[in-house]
């Protein structure tokens, strides 16, 4: 996981892809894009980010303000309001000397499912389960996001776990005999 | 069997980006702050101003290239871009723009190589459709002719060197444009504005951007562009070669 780091207004832009690209490309397939438009959508972020830089907040942790401009971006892939050009979506990433095709395939897997659990959830609770759970992100920054005390972070996690672990036996009953 | 712990484990796993994803965002992203549309109206007399969204300084970007440098572009795009453009000390220094042209990739080793098909196609998120020849930018006569018949009493004259200088990077623009360098040719296309901002050879220039803009993705900002050109422009050599480059028909 890459640690939360205070912007410097120097290095502010410079920092910010190299230290949070991997963050944000999570992020948004936490959400639920994938392919082509999660590519559009990382760019997004980090040109809207870029433009941003000057009203950034440094009391507030770096992650979580690219988590709001990329859930903000996801709404608006969402809604359908961008939507790429003639080329389509893009194929999956070149087979290298990464997992094996079955490990692959349990890893999307296991992220559709993700998806669709997070997509499951109430908004206060995806959130809280995306940046916690996934991201394990400190519950004090969660809470400052979404201004919540962390307590409202803790208690709203505790709940969003316990729907997933159910929804994991749930699936595990279904798909396996 | 999968727990809730491997479950988060494997969707964590499959959600990290690959470095060619990495590298071709970051390609994506520099492409989206360095592309600055300037399709001035007829008879305006000074280019555009940037567009509000654009940033006038980009150089934090190159810091953000290493990862298109270090990317593995597999496929149809083949090259990277090692860094991004300082001012110049000159209008005729190119040596920045030099360094910026793609540069072959190390070749990889054989088990990193990707497979030939069908994958072998693979579109980059910046897309280099092909790119026909524009006319070639007029003779400095002919520019200052085009220029005094549009704005008689607010284009003055150029200075000939001036115009020369103007021309030939245009031309270097065009080449770049044709040897499917389009990033390139926007690059010296700004530059050029930044240089020499009269209005010299303002449709040439706004030609081949546009034309350029399409080369790299016919996005709808590129598209939006392109018709603006054609209807400012209906008459223009460049119209229907800039139409075809943008799909537009």
């Amino acid at each position: 996981m890459t640690p939360s780091v205070a912007l410097r207004p120097e290095d502010a832009s410079a920092s910010l892809y190299e230290a949070h690209f991997g963050f944000v490309w999570r992020t948004l397939g936490y959400l639920g894009l994938s392919g082509a438009s999660q590519e559009d959508a990382a760019q997004d972020v980090f040109v809207v980010a870029h433009r941003r830089l000057g009203a950034f907040e440094e009391r507030a942790a770096v992650q979580t303000w690219l988590y709001a401009i990329a859930r903000n971006v996801t709404r608006n892939y969402k809604r359908g309001s961008r939507r790429r050009g003639p080329q389509g979506e893009l194929p999956d990433d070149w087979p290298s000397n990464g997992p094996t095709p079955e490990e692959d395939y349990q890893r999307k897997q296991a992220l559709t499912f993700v998806q669709s659990f997070l997509e499951s959830l109430d908004e206060p609770k995806r959130e809280v389960f995306l940046l916690c759970e996934l991201e394990q992100l400190p519950a004090v920054e969660v809470g400052e996001l979404l201004r919540v005390s962390p307590n409202t972070v803790s208690s709203r996690l505790r709940l969003a776990r316990v729907a997933f672990a159910r929804a994991v036996e749930e699936h595990r009953r279904i798909h396996v005999p | 069997m999968t727990t809730a712990e491997e479950m988060l484990a494997l969707a964590r796993q499959a959600a990290e980006p690959s470095a060619e994803t990495r590298a071709r965002v970051a390609w994506a992203v520099q492409t989206a702050l360095l592309v600055q549309p300037v399709v001035p109206a007829p008879g305006s007399t000074s280019p555009s101003p940037p567009s509000p969204a654009a940033p006038t300084q980009p150089a934090w970007l190159a810091t953000l290239l290493p990862f298109v440098a270090v990317g593995v572009i597999a496929g149809a795009v083949g090259v990277v871009v090692g860094r991004t453009l300082p001012r110049p000390a000159s209008p005729d220094s190119h040596a920045d723009v030099d360094r910026l042209r793609p540069v072959p990739r190390a070749p990889m080793p054989a088990s990193a190589q990707p497979p030939a098909s069908p994958m072998g196609g693979k579109a980059p998120t910046v897309p280099l459709s092909p790119v026909e020849d524009l006319p070639a930018a007029p003779a400095p006569r002919s520019a200052a002719r085009t220029t005094d018949a549009r704005s008689p009493d607010l284009a003055p004259e150029p200075a000939p060197d001036s115009l020369s200088s103007v021309v030939a990077a245009l031309q270097r623009a065009q080449a770049e444009l044709r040897d499917g360098h389009p990033l390139q040719a926007l690059l010296l296309l700004n530059e050029l504005d930044r240089d020499y901002p009269s209005t010299v050879l303002l449709e040439e220039r706004s030609a081949v951007r546009v034309h350029a803009q399409c080369a790299i993705s016919r996005s709808p900002a590129s598209l939006a562009v392109a018709r603006e050109f054609v209807r400012a422009h209906p008459a223009s050599l460049y119209t229907t070669r800039i139409k075809r480059a943008c799909a537009l028909e």
